[in-house]
């Protein structure tokens, strides 16, 4: 059995937030449906942070490894003497390790991103109940 | 904490004292060609600059966070007037320079100490107003804050171009100055960090306002300026090394071919960029007090290090009369930060 409240204003919906979480409700039954981002939610809700950032790291290392290992495998399979410089120029690779890092840490995020919030199945993610421009705090009774 | 002790009186006694010794222990025990005092001043005006410009930045944003902190980083203000009364010191050791025996026009004695002189006063006199008006909050706090910014970008390029650049003459790089203030600023953000660490220690107990957002956002900003520096040192670096041009490259050259100048030129890089950036990539660490503290360290080594890198090619260093200058200069500024902390409580 779960109950839902309904809200037309922002600061009624906060303090009835707060009042469920006062009065003892485990913060796992709350699920809220807001038509913007409430920050506050964020801060009343808190939540472990998001497990996205084990994507970005994972995609930035790869790609800092990614371009410093390419360059050296392809420039010490064709000797070329550009100007003086040595065949394994770290300074120069760096450039290329720096935008590679950034590049496959961008795509990793996204990724993960598009992974966390399962999309393009869009069926898991709305809701049938249309609640237009109000407030929506949902809390199921998890007791069997 | 005394009051009688650290009156302001006492200070400038003190002071006048430190600096009658250093007088003496500089004209004696010199030798042509030394410039540690060169080596103490860099230092020293990096961060005291620093610590003021990062308030003004902080002020000018209107960014809230720092004003736990902001008190005591303005503390140090009168060692701008300090400084500049050491620069005079210097001003009988210009034999350091290349263009001591036979200078121009720009490069002769009594105009590189006049200008220098010139605006490291007025440098000290913006940042007086400066603090003043932001420790009462006065509503022209923005304006002194712009006009100490600009005769800070202007005092550490002069810094850069003027007592640094020479050393290595004919070798000339535009993007010195740049690179000087930037670091100037990275060591002000570091003092202030290690400022939060001290306060977050006395405050444990006692009612006083926490520090600890504001030692999450000084680690944060630790953490962009180390990037920012690592950019701004590739970009200087990458240029020289790639053009490989002999009128640029000497001064890289005669800083990573012998094997311990190698060691502690690799050595800047890990303590300004490579340390700080792993440490302070985790969230817990940046709210963790003796980890911050801890990098702000490295990084204030690094600032020297690199100072040191910069002349012990040129010059010859004593570490005795370093050690002096530095615990001269130290407790001179340790004096000012107490006296103005407890004038500002009281």
């Amino acid at each position: 059995m779960s109950q839902h409240f309904v809200f037309d204003e922002k600061n009624v919906f906060l303090n009835k937030l707060r009042e469920l979480l006062k009065s003892g409700v485990p913060q796992k039954n709350i699920s809220v449906i807001t038509p913007y981002h409430v920050h506050e939610v964020d801060e009343i809700l808190v939540s472990a942070p998001s497990k996205l950032r084990i994507f970005t790291f994972a995609g930035a290392l790869l790609g800092g490894i990614a371009g410093f290992a390419f360059p050296i495998y392809t420039t010490l399979s064709w000797k070329i003497n550009v100007g003086g410089k040595p065949v394994v120029s770290i300074p120069a690779f760096v450039i290329i390790a720096f935008e590679l890092t950034i590049l496959f840490g961008a795509l990793a995020t996204f990724f993960g991103f598009l992974l966390f919030s399962k999309l393009p199945v869009l069926k898991q993610i709305i809701d049938p109940v249309d609640y237009d421009k109000q407030f929506v705090i949902l809390v199921k009774n998890g007791e069997k | 904490m005394d009051q009688g002790r650290v009156n302001t009186r006492n200070v400038i006694r003190i002071s006048a004292i430190i600096a009658g010794i250093l007088f003496i222990t500089e004209s004696l025990f010199r030798q042509r060609g030394d410039g540690s005092l060169l080596l103490t001043l860099l230092f020293w005006k990096s961060l005291v600059d620093g610590c003021i410009a990062f308030v003004a930045a902080a002020e000018l944003s209107k960014g809230k966070w720092i004003l736990p902190v902001k008190n005591a980083l303005l503390s140090f203000y009168p060692m701008l007037f300090v400084l500049s009364v050491f620069f005079i010191f210097l001003l009988f050791q210009v034999d350091i320079y290349p263009w001591y025996s036979d200078g121009g026009v720009w490069f002769n004695k009594n105009f590189f100490g006049a200008r220098n002189f010139i605006i490291l006063l007025i440098l000290y006199v913006a940042g007086r107003k400066f603090a003043i008006e932001s420790r009462r909050e006065g509503n022209r706090k923005n304006f002194y804050a712009v006009i100490f910014l600009f005769f800070f970008v202007v005092s550490q390029s002069m810094v850069a171009f003027d007592w640094v650049m020479p050393l290595e003459y004919p070798w000339y790089s535009t993007l010195f100055g740049g690179y000087h203030f930037v670091e100037s600023l990275y060591s002000g953000i570091a003092v202030a960090a290690i400022l939060c660490f001290i306060i977050s220690r006395k405050a444990a107990g006692k009612n006083i306002q926490p520090v600890g957002r504001t030692l999450f956002d000084t680690a944060t900003m630790l953490f962009g300026f180390s990037l920012l520096w690592a950019g701004l040192f590739y970009s200087q670096y990458l240029v020289i090394w790639y053009g490989n041009l002999p009128e640029e490259i000497s001064f890289l050259v005669k800083r990573i071919s012998l094997p311990y100048m190698r060691t502690l030129s690799y050595s800047i890089l890990i303590e300004l960029f490579a340390v700080p950036f792993l440490i302070l990539l985790s969230r817990r660490v940046k709210s963790n007090p003796p980890l911050v503290f801890i990098t702000a360290l490295v990084v204030l080594t690094g600032i020297f290090t690199e100072r040191l890198v910069y002349l012990l090619p040129a010059v010859s260093l004593d570490p005795l009369r370093l050690l002096i200058q530095f615990a001269g200069i130290g407790t001179i500024s340790i004096l000012i930060h107490k006296n103005k902390i407890i004038n500002s409580s009281s």
